[in-house]
């Protein structure tokens, strides 16, 4: 007995010391303000924030929880729990109109069908010649002798809206970041779109909190959030999503490319659950960056959508204190500090809809 | 040439009576052998290429590997170990095009060698295979290529800890997975090994779930338990392959003792120096191996000096080398060796295995390297193929290197040193547990398999902590940050002590390492340069140092206290009885002694919190009648226990292969546990690391060897050679070396 009471409190200490090891090592950490860029060596593994957004950050935690003592998460944030093959999730559903004007298929046409750099052969020498002969287009040059049978194959995918060739086709001349390819996305009909972001507990594989879906449908969005109320109802948020992949051609996200799709991948390996993922994506950052790089200080989803959407967030948490927030809630299973998390989820949808229409009013007109 | 060198060492008066022992190893012809099947037509021909016929060991290992058998191959340096694990690699990645193999290296050197190898039995087969090495230098642009593209990568042991929570990037790779193949596996023992055998099976749990399975191939250098070590390492059933059918010459070793008469008139360095210069009198190219970066070059230099008036010639063609030279140094240095241009080298084993100097005539090993294993594995570096070698061993005053001088047979016999290896510290064990659920959902029964049956226990404890949670999918990871992070595979304990120099992280230390090598005023080695300790900063784990060039150096003193916690074992031989066990162990550093060529010139005192921990234990208890005796000797009792002691863990690494600073000892004329005088020696390693669990098994050897290190050590009243230990809190007092012998002896004979 007295053994079994030794083995027992020895792998306690291990399991302390392990925690306590794990505790030093923190996904943020504060900065005094105006260090922020001084030390931007690690800035891979932690997300630095100045001591003022940490206090405001930690006064709203504060009184969130003090507002919603003892209240139930379907009082604090109305949503529903939906049974999937992973067991059940809880899913807020929300409907937001969108003042956008519609994609253009046509003028998207035009548009890449006036760029002839993207036949093989043709530089930027080469197209000036061409256009002053007449070719205007590519559909023009069908009848060239020499870019004849490359301007048709092209033509062939315009045609059948291959977005995924095409998409491949213009890789091979520019940029991924280049206006023609973020225009070809207006070959997608609107519900080929799938607008994805997610809300995680670290910057790689750690649980996945929250998945965010938005399609857009009619004039609007309709948006998905699975959130995990624990961590075990991860496998079943990762299953809503993958019930919106059934159809959806192609990914928005904001540096999905980077963090969103590879860290979903992660997740549903870890869970060993099947899914693919290969869609075509429009990374909206990288078009961005290529956008408006030097008109901002810098090109940060909130940055971005102040300066071009005139939105002005009220009472957010900062990204990198999403896990502290969510694991306030773990604690002390007050429902409170979500409300930010599942808002802020919400407000990168809606500005994801809106940058990727302001992209298109950029370039396409 | 080399009969002339042995005839001078066996008849010339400054060497003879130092020359304890010359083992002739006789040339050997080569045995070939015949494999059951033809390999396929592009392997034959690259042998047919390279002029190469398969020795009987090579062609043994293929036919096992073929019939899908795990194998470890354990024959020594240069019989072509790794063509016998790269041909049937090689014919399954041939056979089917999309199959991958993991090579598993200890160092770069190897890795480097091994590629260049791969490369070239590619170019000549071929077949497509990209062999590339993955490591901790790989640029992150060239990774995702090499993990979607290489059929065989190379890595080591603490990148492939980091990769496997990355399982999903690394899917296609393991899926395809046929072959594991850890070359120098004996590296894998102790903690490290211990923490290896874990990423191994977390592989093999990974492999397991995306769909492979596959077989493993182990090389070591020869040891005594090559297939244990194999088991416990993977959990997998082993074949062996020992018998060598490679060719040999004839080698000459000479055992050579500056201490021969317990005084020494020189030390080992210049005695070194002294065989370094006849060698390549004797028109040797000769190695000179030290143990210490400084010694390779002090050595260089004085062997320059005493020759210089003579043959200045021959002055200009020795060198050092050492790690700390630039590459293109280092290059220049093994190609002049290659080419023959350069007569001497002093090196480190920073010239270890892998990189290729060519064959050399002559080795001198300055000091046993700690292992009989890495002392052939130097000496092999002399007569490579079948020209004639000769090699010698210098000894140094200390009880391992007398043992072997006065016990020549135990290093040219059968292999007694076992690598150890522990799967049941919970310490490694619970952190590799945490590691895996982090890597996918631990079920606990269908993991057990890989992780025994204390896995639910450690599951349950993690979870009490927050770091793992129970959920229908398993038990799933919950901590903050990365896993891995807090694991290391060359520590037990997560609590990290960084060193540190000029605000850079030298390296890094659990706390009982600190306090023994890292206390204040401690001189330590990093990379071949001295460090001392200026300031140890318990609270925040970080630790001072400022590089000082001093050829003083220091050894810390601690006084020991135990407790028996649970008795596991008890044997009885003849009167005495021996258990084994788990203990608590208090070790309080007291203090550290300064010394300058073993000469104490210093002590200073230390005010360090004692360390705690409970590890693992064995104890004998010495019956009253036999204290009886020697009281009535008129000798002194305690000091023939604590002699003991000392000697007895001196010895063990010649059994279980460790350093004599991983196990502690305490020998009291009575223990509050026992009642009645005891001696205890103890792993120390939080948990234990098996160390002591081995010498139990073995600990009637083991009372011979110590028995015979201190009969037959020529000094009068115990020595450094014998009964003194340099750890010793007590100042090795009291100390009885005749009481040790006597004690000792009647335990022999009750043994039977």
């Amino acid at each position: 007995m007295k053994s079994d009471r030794a083995k027992k409190e020895a792998l306690e200490r291990i399991g302390r010391r392990l925690r306590e090891g794990l505790a030093r090592s923190r996904d943020y950490r504060i900065v005094a303000e105006g260090e922020v860029m001084r030390r931007g060596i690690s800035s891979f593994f932690y997300t630095e924030m100045d001591e003022g957004q940490y206090r405001e950050a930690q006064r709203l935690k504060r009184r969130l929880l003090k507002e919603n003592e003892g209240l139930r998460l379907e009082d604090v944030i109305p949503g529903e729990v939906i049974e999937t093959g992973k067991g059940p999730c809880y899913l807020v559903r929300d409907r937001q109109s969108l003042g956008l004007r519609g994609l253009d298929p046509e003028r998207t046409r035009q548009k890449i069908l006036s760029d002839l750099k993207l036949i093989y052969g043709i530089g930027e020498a080469t197209e000036k010649i061409l256009k002053r002969q007449g070719y205007g287009t590519i559909e023009d040059l069908a009848g060239h002798p020499r870019f004849g049978r490359s301007a048709k194959e092209f033509m062939k995918l315009m045609d059948r809206r291959d977005t995924s060739n095409l998409l491949a086709w213009i890789g091979r001349w520019f940029q991924k970041s280049h206006p023609l390819a973020f225009l070809a996305s207006g070959f997608h009909p609107d519900d080929d779109f799938i607008i994805l972001d997610i809300e995680t507990l670290g910057i790689f594989l750690r649980p996945i909190i929250l998945l965010g879906v938005a399609r857009l449908e009619g004039k609007g969005l309709t948006i998905h959030q699975y959130l995990v109320r624990d961590i075990e109802e991860e496998p079943a948020a990762l299953a809503g999503l993958l019930s919106h992949l059934d159809g959806a051609r192609a990914f928005i996200t904001f540096n999905g490319r980077a963090f969103d799709i590879p860290y979903i991948r992660d997740r549903l390996a870890y869970y060993r659950m099947p899914g693919d993922l290969e869609r075509n994506h429009f990374d909206v950052l990288h078009f961005s960056r290529r956008a408006w790089r030097g008109r901002f200080p810098d090109c940060r989803l909130t940055t971005l959508e102040r300066n071009l959407l005139g939105v002005e967030r009220a009472g957010d948490v900062p990204s990198s204190l999403v896990p502290e927030f969510y694991e306030t809630y773990m604690r002390t299973g007050n429902a409170g500090p979500l409300i930010p998390i599942v808002e802020h989820n919400r407000m990168d949808l809606v500005t994801l809809a809106n940058l990727f229409a302001r992209l298109h009013e950029e370039w396409s007109f | 040439m080399i009969a002339d060198l042995i005839e001078t060492l066996k008849t010339d008066g400054r060497f003879r009576p130092r020359v304890e022992h010359v083992e002739i190893l006789p040339a050997r012809e080569p045995l070939y052998g015949a494999l059951e099947r033809p390999l396929p037509q592009a392997l034959q021909s690259y042998l047919d290429r390279n002029k190469i016929r398969l020795y009987s060991h090579q062609c043994e290992a293929v036919d096992h590997l073929r019939s899908g058998k795990n194998v470890v191959i354990t024959t020594p340096t240069a019989s072509g170990k790794t063509l016998a694990f790269n041909l049937p690699v090689f014919e399954t990645l041939l056979e089917d095009e999309s199959a991958t193999a993991l090579f598993v290296y200890p160092t770069k050197a190897l890795s480097n060698d091994q590629l260049k190898v791969l490369k070239e039995m590619e170019r000549s087969c071929g077949v497509s295979i990209r062999p590339a090495i993955y490591d901790g230098d790989t640029p992150p642009s060239r990774r995702s290529a090499i993990r979607e593209g290489a059929r065989i990568i190379i890595t080591n042991p603490h990148e492939l800890h980091q990769i496997l929570p990355w399982h999903q990037k690394w899917q296609s790779f393991l899926r395809r997975l046929c072959f594991v193949v850890f070359d120098e596996a004996h590296r894998y023992r102790g903690v490290f090994g211990s923490n290896v055998a874990f990423v191994i099976r977390r592989l093999r749990r990974l492999c397991r779930y995306s769909g492979s399975e596959p077989r493993f191939v182990l090389s070591t250098a020869t040891l005594a338990n090559p297939i244990e070590l194999a088991e416990k390492l993977t959990g997998l059933p082993f074949e062996l392959v020992d018998r060598d059918g490679s060719p040999r010459g004839r080698k000459h070793f000479v055992f050579y003792n500056p201490f021969f008469d317990a005084v020494g008139t020189l030390s080992t360095h210049q005695e070194t120096r002294d065989l370094f210069v006849l060698f390549m009198r004797h028109s040797l190219q000769t190695l000179c191996f030290t143990a210490s970066r400084r010694m390779a070059e002090l050595i260089a230099r004085w062997a320059r000096d005493a020759v210089v008036e003579s043959e200045p010639a021959l002055s200009g063609r020795i060198a050092s080398y050492r790690a700390g030279y630039l590459p293109e140094e280092r290059r220049q240095i093994e190609d002049s060796l290659k080419r023959r241009v350069l007569s001497g080298v002093a090196a480190t084993n920073a010239l270890e295995l892998g990189i290729d100097v060519g064959t050399l005539d002559g080795v001198v090993i300055s000091g046993y390297p700690g292992t009989i294993m890495s002392t052939w594995q130097q000496a092999g570096r002399g007569g490579r193929g079948r020209g004639e070698s000769v090699a010698a061993l210098v000894a140094f005053q200390n009880p391992l290197d007398q043992y072997l001088m006065k016990h020549p047979s135990l290093f040219f016999g059968k292999s007694h040193e076992h690598a150890v290896i522990d799967l049941a510290n919970p310490y490694i064990l619970s952190g590799h547990v945490l590691c895996a659920a982090a890597e996918m959902p631990i079920v606990a029964a269908e993991d057990r398999a890989y992780f025994g049956d204390p896995l639910e226990g450690i599951l349950e404890i993690l979870s009490s902590e927050k770091l793992v949670r129970e959920t229908p999918h398993g038990w799933v990871y919950a901590g903050r940050g990365r896993a891995t992070e807090v694991v290391g595979l060359d520590r037990i304990s997560e609590e990290v002590f960084r060193i540190t120099c000029d605000g850079s992280i030298l390296e890094t230390m659990d706390r009982a390492q600190a306090f023994r090598e890292a206390h204040r005023g401690a001189v330590f080695l990093h990379q071949g340069e001295t460090y001392t300790v200026q300031e140890m900063d318990l609270k925040n784990h970080v630790i001072e140092a400022k590089r000082t060039d001093v050829d003083h150096y220091t050894r810390s003193l601690k006084i020991v206290d135990l407790t028996v916690l649970e008795e596991l074992d008890r044997r009885r031989f003849g009167r005495f009885e021996a258990r084994f066990g788990r203990l608590e162990v208090t070790e309080q550093f007291i203090g550290y002694k300064i010394l300058k060529n073993e000469q104490v010139i210093a002590t200073e005192s230390l005010d360090l919190p004692p360390l705690v921990f409970r590890t693992a234990g064995l104890w004998f208890t010495v019956p009253e009648e036999i204290r009886r005796a020697v009281i009535e000797k008129n000798m002194h009792f305690g000091g023939g226990l604590h002699g003991i002691e000392h000697a007895m863990i001196g010895v063990m690494p010649l059994e279980v292969m460790c350093d004599r600073w991983d196990v502690g000892g305490l020998s009291t004329p009575g223990h509050p546990d026992t009642m009645q005088p005891t001696i205890f020696i103890y792993d120390g390693f939080e948990g234990g690391i098996g160390l002591t669990e081995k010498a139990y098994d073995l600990l009637p050897q083991l009372a011979r060897l110590t028995f015979e290190l201190v009969r037959d050590c020529p000094c009068l009243a115990g020595c450094p050679a014998c009964v003194y230990s340099p750890k010793c809190g007590n100042e090795n007092r009291p100390l009885d070396k005749k009481a040790a012998a006597f004690i000792l002896e009647s335990l022999l004979e009750t043994m039977g």
